[in-house]
């Protein structure tokens, strides 16, 4: 709850301090406000003490060790955008205030006990993103994809509330211990209503996170978005929409896994394939990345439909590695700045800029799950929980990565290769300090991270 | 006389479960038909307010006021919903002259 | 549940809105005069040629301030379950909201400052 506060405040400090024309300023205010959220949401956990108390949001493990990474990959997409953010400096404070903003939506919706918060968390971390989408205000594309993402959005979220509404005309009740409670009792004797607003939540979870057969906003709001947006729609607003899917999924609704769970893994199959085969053909790269991150979501569903105590963690460790990827190669993409976002101006990256290029090719590797980076170890985790439960579900999971590991290596070799000599040289890209720090980081998690997952 | 019958028990709650049901469907069809960007606007709202009327009508039933607060919540959360939906549509008019979302065709692929 | 007797006010104010709308269509137009001319019957049109495009641009500033109106109208909506049980949240209540309309005092604050209310500028 604390840390909540105090990100929520250093964003209205930061938006206020960007009055003051001094970028600076807001980058130095939103990051002490986020290391001292991440602070105070560790040692409250810690000392399970809570000096502010509300019984609508409960920040057990599940939701401070999500919120710890939602916390990182913030910082590390501000850190990423800020070299962008500061060409503006009248907008340097909304930008990052609406991150911050998001931010919290997103711990709200891995710490909720009741729809209430349920709700008022994800409209929070989205609305500030539908904004964000639209900021790049010259550029039709970007407007284009504001407009989508918040029609699929509004869209999604009306689906949402007709679901919780049926399920609260079941049940009686908001709060997810009595929902549970209610489902564990009345076994097998359920009233329909429980399993109409079931389905209508689960659609709703597959709009947010973007998969299968309601994916097709996610290529296009990618596409159109500032990196930074996409960045941060990667990591943090997927991790937050997983969180609160576990949540109610694999906690609330556990009860009636043998309804849901055949669905979800069908679903998952359409994901996986969907996501992959149009990547194939991609020559954007923020497009490439839209696909590829439905790929892996189709993964990530793997954790919610087996039951195991251990697929929370599971989920944590796969999107942990998955955040850190996406970060990475977003940092790339801005650093090597083409205006029409084409994948082709990845060649010859690593003789330009040999670090960039390294950490560009660890994203890429880590995104195929090749074997000593961080992406295998949550591919691995998540496949090795599957296969006793649903081997054929982890042999399509499998065939799929095959199919990844293609286009994936095609980019490396371009990331690798010379370039054309009838062509002018690229110039070598500058580099800013920051996003130094950011490709630094991101290339030691990479490297290093899935060992610390294993043990 | 089925409407007779209805007002000597009172509105029981089915006839709000399928008001409210065709009330969302009217609001889903909107979505997915219309091509004015500001109808589609309208058309969720009405789904919202199908929802609303939907938490009421249990609420009432059950005795207990949770859903009536959510309705507010829901409400205020959809207004700001509207504010962000129009202000990007006075974006995409300023660039594009237009709100027909068939015009809205640039990213592709 | 609720009795039919309950049902009555409204069917009155239903039949009695519809009942106003129908007269009043039916008596403008027995009442009204009817001249036919060809002047009268042609279209209107104005002394000046028509010059321009209709749609010319609508200042954004008019929007700004409409979609803010919206905004803080609808956010009120909070201060009808506080007044209805006024008494029975004593302090804590009081404090409550005086944190919602801080923070709503804040939004307006920034909204001052980026200059979105300044009409001319």
């Amino acid at each position: 709850m604390v840390a909540l506060i105090v990100i929520f405040i250093s964003g209205l400090l930061s938006l206020f301090l960007a009055f003051a024309k001094k970028p600076w300023l807001v980058l130095l205010t939103a990051s002490a406000g986020l290391i001292a959220g991440g602070i105070s949401l560790f040692t409250q956990f810690y000392y399970q003490y809570d000096f502010i108390h509300y019984e609508g949001l409960k920040f057990d493990g599940f939701a401070v060790a999500f919120g710890l990474i939602a916390i990182l990959f913030t910082l590390l997409v501000v850190l990423t955008g800020y070299s962008s953010f500061k060409d503006k400096p009248q907008h340097t404070g909304d930008y990052i205030a609406l991150l911050l903003f998001s931010l919290t939506g997103a711990l709200c919706m891995l710490s909720f006990t009741d729809m209430f918060m349920f709700f008022l968390g994800l409209e929070i971390l989205s609305i500030p993103i539908y904004v964000m989408a639209g900021s790049n205000k010259d550029d039709v594309r970007s407007s284009e994809a504001s407009l989508k993402y918040f029609m699929t959005g509004a869209f999604a979220t009306g689906v949402l509330l007709f679901g919780i509404a049926w399920i609260y005309g079941g049940t009686a009740s908001f709060k997810l211990d009595e929902i549970t409670a209610f489902i564990y009792n009345a076994e097998g004797t359920h009233s329909s209503l429980i399993y109409i607003g079931l389905l209508m939540i689960l659609s709703a979870f597959l709009f947010k996170v973007g998969a299968a057969p309601f994916h097709f906003w996610s290529p296009d709001v990618y596409d159109g978005s500032p990196h930074i947006v996409t960045g941060f729609m990667a990591a943090v607003v997927k991790l937050g929409a997983f969180g609160a899917f576990m949540k109610i999924f694999s906690v609330t609704f556990a009860g009636l896994h043998d309804f849901w769970a055949p669905a979800l893994s069908v679903l998952a199959i359409l994901t996986m394939f969907v996501g992959n085969l149009s990547a194939l053909k991609q020559i954007r790269f923020k497009r490439l990345l839209a696909y590829s991150s439905i790929t892996h979501v189709g993964y990530a569903l793997l954790t919610i439909i087996v039951q195991s105590p251990d697929s929370a963690f599971n989920l944590w460790a796969y999107i942990f590695s998955y955040g850190f990827s996406t970060i990475g190669l977003i940092t790339v993409a801005i650093i090597i700045h083409d205006e029409e976002d084409r994948i082709e101006a990845f060649r010859g990256l690593v003789r330009r800029n040999p670090f960039t290029g390294f950490v560009a090719i660890l994203g890429l590797l880590s995104l195929a799950g090749v074997p000593p980076l961080m992406g295998f170890f949550g591919k691995f985790l998540v496949f090795s929980e599957a296969i006793t439960q649903y081997p054929w579900l982890v042999a399509i999971a499998i065939i799929n990565s095959g199919i990844g590991i293609f286009y994936y290596l095609r980019m490396v070799i371009l990331v690798l290769q010379k370039e054309d000599d009838d062509k002018p040289k690229t110039p070598r890209h500058k580099v800013p300090v920051l996003q130094m720090i950011v490709l630094a980081i991101c290339a030691l998690a990479l490297l290093f991270g899935g060992n610390m997952l294993i043990f | 006389m089925i409407l007779a019958s209805i007002f000597e028990s009172g509105v029981s709650i089915q006839f709000y479960i399928v008001l409210s049901t065709i009330l969302f469907a009217i609001g889903v069809l909107g979505v997915l038909i219309r091509k004015n960007a500001i109808i589609v606007l309208m058309c969720v709202e009405i789904m919202l307010n199908a929802v609303n009327l939907l938490m009421v009508a249990f609420s009432t039933y059950f005795g207990n006021g949770d859903a009536q607060v959510f309705v507010f919540f829901i409400m205020v959360v959809a207004a700001a919903e509207a504010t962000i939906g129009l202000s990007i549509l006075v974006l995409l008019y300023r660039n594009n002259r237009s709100v027909d979302i068939g015009l809205f065709n640039k990213l592709k692929g | 549940m609720s009795s039919a007797q309950d049902y009555l006010p409204l069917v009155i104010q239903g039949v009695v809105a519809l009942g106003f709308v129908v007269s009043v269509l039916i008596v403008t137009h027995l009442l009204g005069p009817r001249v036919h001319s060809k002047k009268k019957d042609s279209n209107f049109e104005c002394g000046i040629e028509s010059e321009g495009n209709a749609r010319f641009p609508v200042s954004v500033r008019y929007f700004l301030t409409a979609i803010l109106f919206v905004l803080f109208d609808v956010e009120v909506i909070f201060f009808y379950p506080y007044a209805v049980n006024f008494k029975a949240l004593e302090l804590e209540g009081l404090l409550a909201v005086i944190l919602f309309v801080a923070f709503f005092l804040i939004g307006f604050l920034y909204v001052l400052k980026k200059g979105a209310l300044e009409w001319e500028k």
